[in-house]
């Protein structure tokens, strides 16, 4: 990372802009194929040459958003980024076959925000509190 | 050196020299198990090979021995029991002993090892951007999945339920107006879930699976109470990695 | 009244570098660290975590100080201020380059012996007042290994200040334009370099805050704002003694004639800071090279292997000199 050379070859490669957002972002220069976009935008690299990149690092993601977050990068891109698949989503004909119809759509965890989750009972209530209802008096005591 | 000490305390003297003159700790073993032999009058050690039964020393592979110089270490003859043992008969000489500690050789080989690291680039993944390899097995937060028409998978057979070792999972189940059986309840308590895997094992229709996501951490307890909706909700959405990566596995399972 | 003002100018801006120098030191020491652990390092704050100092300077004065309820207070309070203070005196007699001094004291290496000597007495202070057995444990060691360690630092001085005929760190670099001490005097050189991890307790001298064994040494009980004040004052030291050895022995501020200097800049700051920071990052790299050794091993090598080969050196640079009839 703090290597001089690496700095100034991807430097070099990618210009000034390119640098100065990875500057902003992971802190380091790199250079790489851009590999795809997933649709939130988030920008997908890879560069296979172990001479440049340790392997571990060759894969990377630019994310779309200022606050980034582990969890933004969809499923299919997650399987990519994570080693799972070698194949990005777009080239790859078993997961373009796999997804079903009824795909939702992807969120990223929004714990600590108005949308994060919050778990509630999914069949109806079997125990009933007992309500203290009083049965209306009979007039029988004013009768005698 | 000889009737200085009591064998014990010369033992740990070798024990002291060998180290101040950098014999390889093969080597400082065998030297002090040479004299504790002596000592103890042992004629077999307990260790010993039928290979190596006409040596007193315990057989030592050829790479250990360390040559100083032009002093080549050799497996000495066999010493007399009960005799003392010069110690520094087989190491290096005078010279070389001086030479390693006034000319610091090995505090130099080690800052060399140092600085060639300093060279190298750093394994560090930057983890948000970059991350680690995962298996397709992976075993992170649980979804409930469909089948590709969109029915729901799980049959409320309650395998799951019962194999979980964290008894993490409350399934209660109810027939449905078609008169399919279904759960009504499916909640997993991901605070004592221990991702052992053993649900989607048990699993006869592959509906519990263990997701590759291992980013919901969440700021409070209450959000880890998933219920029958968020497990369903979380399979919606992953359905094509988890469906890409139970295909790579097939031919194992 | 303009006079004291000037001089307090004067003041600030030598040590106001010098703490900006101690601040990017800690950053230098976590990066040189991590790269030869094959890490990063600190890399979130600023670029490539270049301004890490100044957020752990930041997180550690909003601490909270705590003070032992049986701490003598006023000791525990005057140990760090002793020991920034002394180690940022130590700054006073540094010549930055020909003329550059806060003071070109005649006396001054006998002044900056004697400023490391009481810098013990912050680690006996902090030690004592605490009333805790791991920071009395701590400085108790400190104080062995710093009185220990002073003598070889001394006596390595002292051959210097033999061949140079003087107390003067001006007159010692201008000697050295022939020739850096650090060629005829390397044995020497290496016993003082020595000496001085002992004197700043760097590893593999650290025993005054072994943190396997004593919590963090003598400053175990200090916490926030006054530990802040230790923490400056040891890698303050650092910078000095580093800033010292270039001086006696690398030529301080002068460089060797093949780089001739056409320029109307003056460069002769830059490169004493340059040959500081070889010692500075030397200072890091055997930390992260050796292991610590025990108390016992720590004094016997001072008295038993040290010095008697700094006697012998000290009896020999002298004959050397009158024999030859070389002396200034």
């Amino acid at each position: 990372m703090v290597s001089l050379t690496r700095t100034v070859r991807n430097f070099w490669r990618v210009g000034f802009r390119e640098w100065w957002r990875q500057l902003q972002y992971i802190g380091d220069a790199k250079s790489g194929r851009l590999v795809g976009t997933d649709y939130f935008g988030n920008r997908y690299y890879e560069n296979l040459n172990a001479e440049e990149e340790i392997p571990g690092r060759h894969r990377w993601v630019d994310f779309a958003q200022h606050e980034y977050n582990a969890t933004q990068i969809p499923p299919e891109w997650h399987s990519w980024i994570s080693h799972i698949r070698k194949d990005p989503p777009t080239e790859d004909g078993v997961m373009a076959k796999m997804t079903p119809p009824w795909k939702a759509p992807y969120y990223e965890n929004l714990t600590g925000t108005r949308g994060a989750y919050r778990p509630y009972n999914t069949v109806a209530r079997k125990i009933h509190a007992w309500r203290p209802v009083t049965a209306p008096r009979e007039n029988s005591a004013h009768g005698s | 050196m000889r009737g200085f000490l009591p064998r014990s305390a010369q033992s740990a003297r070798i024990i002291s020299t060998s180290m101040n003159a950098n014999i390889s700790s093969a080597r400082a073993i065998r030297i002090v198990w040479r004299t504790y032999a002596s000592t103890t009058n042992t004629t077999k050690p307990a260790f010993e090979t039928p290979h190596s039964q006409t040596h007193q020393v315990p057989h030592l592979p050829e790479t250990h021995i360390k040559s100083f110089g032009t002093s080549k270490v050799m497996a000495g003859p066999q010493d007399v029991p009960g005799a003392a043992v010069n110690p520094y008969k087989d190491g290096p000489s005078a010279l070389d002993k001086a030479m390693t500690s006034f000319l610091f050789t090995e505090l130099i080989r080690g800052l060399w090892i140092v600085l060639e690291q300093f060279f190298r680039p750093p394994y560090t993944i930057m983890y948000p951007f970059e991350k680690g390899p995962l298996s397709p097995r992976f075993r992170g937060e649980h979804a409930l999945r469909r089948y590709p028409n969109g029915e729901e998978r799980c049959i409320a057979c309650k395998l799951c339920e019962a194999i979980c070792p964290a008894q993490a999972i409350t399934i209660e189940s109810e027939a449905r107006q078609d008169g399919s059986r279904r759960t009504t309840r499916y909640d997993i308590d991901m605070t004592k879930c221990i991702y052992c895997g053993f649900c989607q094992e048990a699993c006869p229709v592959d509906a519990i699976v263990e997701t590759q996501n291992q980013e919901f951490s969440t700021e409070t307890r209450e959000e880890l109470l998933y219920n029958k909706e968020k497990l369903l909700a979380n399979g919606d959405r992953a359905e094509a990695e988890i469906a890409a990566n139970l295909h790579s596995e097939h031919v194992y399972r | 009244m303009l006079q004291a003002l000037y001089l307090l100018l004067e003041g600030v801006t030598v040590i106001v570098p010098v703490l900006l120098a101690v601040a990017f030191m800690t950053i230098i020491e976590r990066k040189v660290l991590a790269a030869t652990q094959r890490r990063v390092g600190p890399n979130t704050v600023g670029y490539y975590g270049i301004l890490q100092p100044f957020s752990d300077a930041l997180k550690l004065i909003i601490k909270e100080t705590v003070i032992p309820a049986q701490a003598n207070k006023v000791l525990f309070y005057l140990a760090p201020v002793l020991a920034i203070i002394v180690s940022l005196l130590g700054w006073a007699v540094v010549p930055f380059g020909t003329g550059l001094a806060l003071s070109d004291f005649s006396l001054g290496v006998i002044y900056t012996l004697t400023l490391s000597s009481f810098g013990i007495y912050g680690v006996l202070f902090a030690g004592w007042s605490a009333n805790s057995k791991y920071a009395f444990l701590g400085s108790l060691r400190a104080t062995a290994a710093l009185i220990s360690y002073e003598l070889i630092l001394s006596s390595a001085v002292i051959i210097i200040i033999v061949l140079t005929g003087s107390f003067n760190y001006t007159q010692i670099i201008e000697s050295q334009i022939p020739v850096w001490f650090i060629v005829p005097l390397a044995p020497i050189f290496i016993l003082f370099f020595i000496a001085i991890l002992a004197e700043t307790s760097r590893v593999p001298f650290d025993l005054q805050e072994a943190e396997s064994e004593l919590v963090a040494g003598f400053f175990t009980e200090h916490s926030s704002i006054i530990f802040v004040l230790f923490f400056l004052a040891e890698y303050s030291s650092i910078v000095l003694f580093s800033t010292l050895t270039s001086i006696l022995f690398l030529g301080g501020y002068n460089c060797p004639m093949i780089f001739i200097n056409d320029t109307y800049l003056n460069l002769e700051s830059v490169i004493l800071g340059l040959k500081t920071c070889i010692f500075c990052f030397m200072f890091v790299w055997f930390r992260s090279t050796f292991p610590r050794i025990r108390t016992d091993q720590i004094i016997k090598f001072c008295w038993v292997s040290l010095l008697p080969m700094v006697m012998a050196f000290i009896i020999l640079v002298p004959c050397l000199l009158v024999s030859f009839d070389w002396i200034v």
